[in-house]
């Protein structure tokens, strides 16, 4: 139907109110989910036909207050206030109704349409807890809905009251929090400042009490007022009388006034008809919060997520596999032998097949850690290790990430940094998720380990680059806490939602929503980059005279590509670091996968196919080249534990990283810049005490 | 004047102060935690972080900002 009227609808409510399950239900599966520009926040956002109406439903992040704390919050507040959409959904728990009311009295200021969902009514029922929804609707002034998300209860209701609010026919009241005759006065000396401007359209109650509350952004709406000086000042001499009267923060009396307005309106509608006991999660909470039980059961969970990540999504990636290889097989036959099948086949399939060969695993493992999201699990686990974490200004979540990431993959890891709530925290976590040891990289060290070192040490030398892995993150972590993130770390305080059985639909929505992203917004970039990796070693095109060896020529096709003359060019800065050219074009073709490095170093050596598996021969080629000796060995070892995450991961990383060019080159900048400088050390100091052969 | 992380697990407190900058105060306000608000401690193990029943939810606090906070009248 194309001349359906439209209505926009925001869903607002507290983390844990039950805003996604209300979301799913409202929307099914006719959902869009992105980023917001220049964030790492998820915008969601999806459709609903209703009675001759078509709904957008954004599901706007979760806040406690307008105040915007962390960039969630932002987002939300500068959705609500600057998007104005036509009805807003103030969803509730029930069960935790005072807390939840807290947003609700400022959007009220606010004086937009809104209809409260009393979500999870059940829980507030089995809890004891009597609500009179009809006396709350009139001491709020707003229509109520009894809503029970997770059984689907009262959608119908609640879109009838939405078109109803739109159309006008149900009110939706302005009722304000009463802050009290000495707070009362001070608002009205800066109301009377405000007055007679066009103030964007904002209510002058609501701009009045943010400006109070010194808001910024009510504070930038009156710098452009022509009285801003008098505002400014007043401001400043309201607060200062209000400490002088009350010897208190004048931001935590308003706070007290709202809680105190909620209250009296829970008083008077909620009655308590059981005493309240310790429940359920309250039990749990004394297990998994124990100060000796907390750290393994910790442990287990996130091993039990990465054992399932990788345990389940073998057999398709896999099967993803054995398709590529016959869809190359495919084009083989029937293309002609030539510049144009390597393009198909290495390029194109190649291209697709490594975006497809991630898929699984980021299926897999959102699934799992959306099961722990769900569950209540995740807001415990941040803290079990905020202790430890915090000391490198990492978050007690940045743990999964680089648990998902070590014999994992980073690709993956870099997508579990969505769980941290702040913008630092995640680009902190982000940037030494790709120094652990990724499942890529173990056929390199096993090549160079297995070529240069005794048997019998072989276990040793991997133990400690597993530990130098950890000691390069963790101390990555520290300095960009102290010299790139400056600043106070945030505050760790948060809700501890109860415990509840996840629904499958909203997990396996959740996979779906975060696996589709990575394809969406990944997927693009990493095709285009493999075939521009293709043409880096397939151009120039080198002629081998008849007679030569198709080993030797593939040899000399890779020393003359572009990507070899890359490799020349940066000899003299290899040098230093015990590699000449080859080795930097083996880590130049690194960036495409880390396994890559072994499969180029074959084709360099002119063995033709080395399986990464099974390297023998090329452990032989290494071990007699005169170029190499366990020195160099171990210092390209070091490089290539530390260098530049592979092309998959990069892409990764800008996208989740708000597709920020800025901290990708930072990315490149500071990993390159670490691996140099440690296999420096190890070369040149290796030489001075005369390891060097 | 009681500090939160000296209140044993299980016992309630009422709240008073906390050191901090104004974000940090508002913060916690909005929270809940407001001077005169009673606080229920259901995990103060000393060393990690504090949870606290406050308005009908259970919050918690990590070590460091628990440190901050004052209480008074530790009821048993």
């Amino acid at each position: 139907m194309a001349d359906n009227k439209k209505i926009t609808v925001a869903l607002v409510g507290n983390p844990n109110s039950g805003k996604s399950t209300v979301f799913n239900n409202l929307t099914g599966a006719r959902q869009h989910v992105g980023n917001y520009p220049g964030v790492t926040v998820e915008k969601k956002q999806g459709d609903a036909l209703y009675k001759g109406y078509s709904l957008t439903v954004v599901d706007l992040p979760g806040t406690y207050s307008l105040s915007a704390h962390s960039e969630d919050e932002i987002v939300a507040r500068d959705f609500i206030i600057n998007e104005k959409p036509d009805v807003f959904i103030h969803i509730v728990d029930s069960s935790n109704l005072e807390r939840n009311l807290y947003l609700f009295t400022q959007l009220s200021e606010l004086d937009v349409p809104i209809v409260l969902a009393m979500n999870m009514s059940d829980m507030a029922e089995n809890k004891g807890h009597k609500i009179d929804y009809d006396k709350l609707s009139r001491l709020l002034g707003k229509p109520i809905v009894p809503t029970v998300g997770n059984k689907n209860k009262g959608m119908d209701k609640l879109l009838d009251m939405i078109i109803g609010i739109y159309e006008k026919k149900i009110k939706s009241e302005k009722v304000t929090v009463d802050y009290g005759l000495e707070l009362g006065e001070e608002f009205k000396k800066i109301k009377k400042l405000l007055k007679g401007n066009e103030l964007n359209g904002f209510p002058v109650d609501w701009l009045t009490v943010k400006l109070f509350e010194q808001d910024p952004f009510a504070l930038g709406i009156a710098a452009k007022l022509p009285q801003c000086n008098d505002i400014l000042s007043q401001i400043t001499k309201s607060r200062h009388h209000l400490i002088q009267h009350f010897k208190d923060d004048p931001d935590v009396l308003i706070a007290d006034r709202r809680y105190g307005f909620i209250s009296g309106a829970y008083a008077q509608a909620v009655i308590h008809t059981v005493e309240e006991r310790q429940d359920f999660s309250d039990k749990v909470d004394k297990i998994i919060l124990n100060r000796f039980l907390g750290l393994p059961i910790f442990g287990l969970v996130m091993y039990s997520i990465f054992k399932f990540t990788f345990t389940f999504s073998e057999p398709l990636v896999g099967w993803f596999e054995v398709l590529f290889e016959w869809l190359g097989g495919v084009a083989g036959s029937i293309i002609p032998e030539g510049l144009i099948q390597s393009f198909v086949i290495d390029g194109i399939i190649g291209g697709v097949g490594g975006v497809l060969g991630f898929f699984p695993l980021v299926l897999f493992m959102f699934f799992a850690i959306a099961f722990f999201e769900d569950s209540g699990y995740m807001a415990r686990a941040a803290f079990v290790m905020d202790r430890i974490m915090h000391k490198f200004g990492l978050h007690g979540k940045s743990f999964l990430p680089m648990m998902i990431s070590t014999n994992g993959c980073a690709v993956p890891g870099l997508m579990a940094a969505r769980t941290l709530e702040t913008q630092k925290d995640r680009l902190i976590t982000m940037m030494i998720t790709p120094f652990m040891i990724c499942g890529a990289k173990l056929p390199v060290f096993a090549l160079f380990i297995g070529a240069f070192f005794p048997a019998k040490h072989g276990a040793n030398i991997m133990f400690i680059m597993y530990t130098l892995s950890v000691v390069i993150a963790f101390g990555s972590a520290w300095i960009l806490k102290t010299f790139v993130f400056k600043g106070e770390n945030a505050h760790f305080v948060m809700e501890l939602p109860p415990y509840r059985i996840p629904a499958l639909k909203g997990l396996l929505l959740k996979m779906w929503e975060r696996g589709w992203l990575y394809l969406k917004k990944a997927g693009t970039i990493i095709l285009l980059v493999s075939i521009f990796i293709w043409a880096g070693f397939t151009f120039p095109q080198f002629k081998a005279e008849e007679g030569i060896p198709a080993q030797t020529a593939a040899s000399m096709q890779m020393e003359q590509s572009f990507a070899g003359r890359l490799g020349k060019f940066f000899e003299p800065v290899v040098k230093p670091i015990g590699m000449d050219w080859r080795g930097g074009v083996a880590l130049l073709a690194g960036i495409a996968a880390k396994e890559v490095v072994v499969s180029t170093l074959g084709t360099i050596y002119s063995l033709g196919e080395v399986d990464p598996e099974e390297p023998d021969s090329l452990k032989e080629g290494l071990r007699k080249d005169p170029l190499w000796n366990p020195l160099k060995a171990l210092a390209f070892l070091m490089f290539s534990l530390i260098y530049l995450p592979c092309f998959v991961a990069m892409a990764v990383f800008y996208r989740e990283s708000g597709s920020s060019l800025k901290w990708l080159s930072f990315l490149i900048f500071w990993t390159t810049v670490m691996a140099w400088g440690a296999s420096f050390i190890v070369y040149q100091g290796g030489n001075l005490i005369g390891f060097g052969g | 004047m009681n500090r939160l992380i000296d209140v044993k697990t299980g016992d309630s407190a009422v709240f008073v102060s906390i050191e901090g900058g104004c974000g940090v105060i508002k913060r916690l306000s909005e929270m809940g935690l407001v001077p005169g608000e009673t606080i229920k401690v259901l995990n103060g193990s000393g060393i990690g972080p504090v949870t606290l029943f406050v308005k009908g939810t259970k919050l918690v606090l990590g070590y460091g900002l628990a440190r901050k906070i004052f209480v008074k009248e530790v009821l048993g």
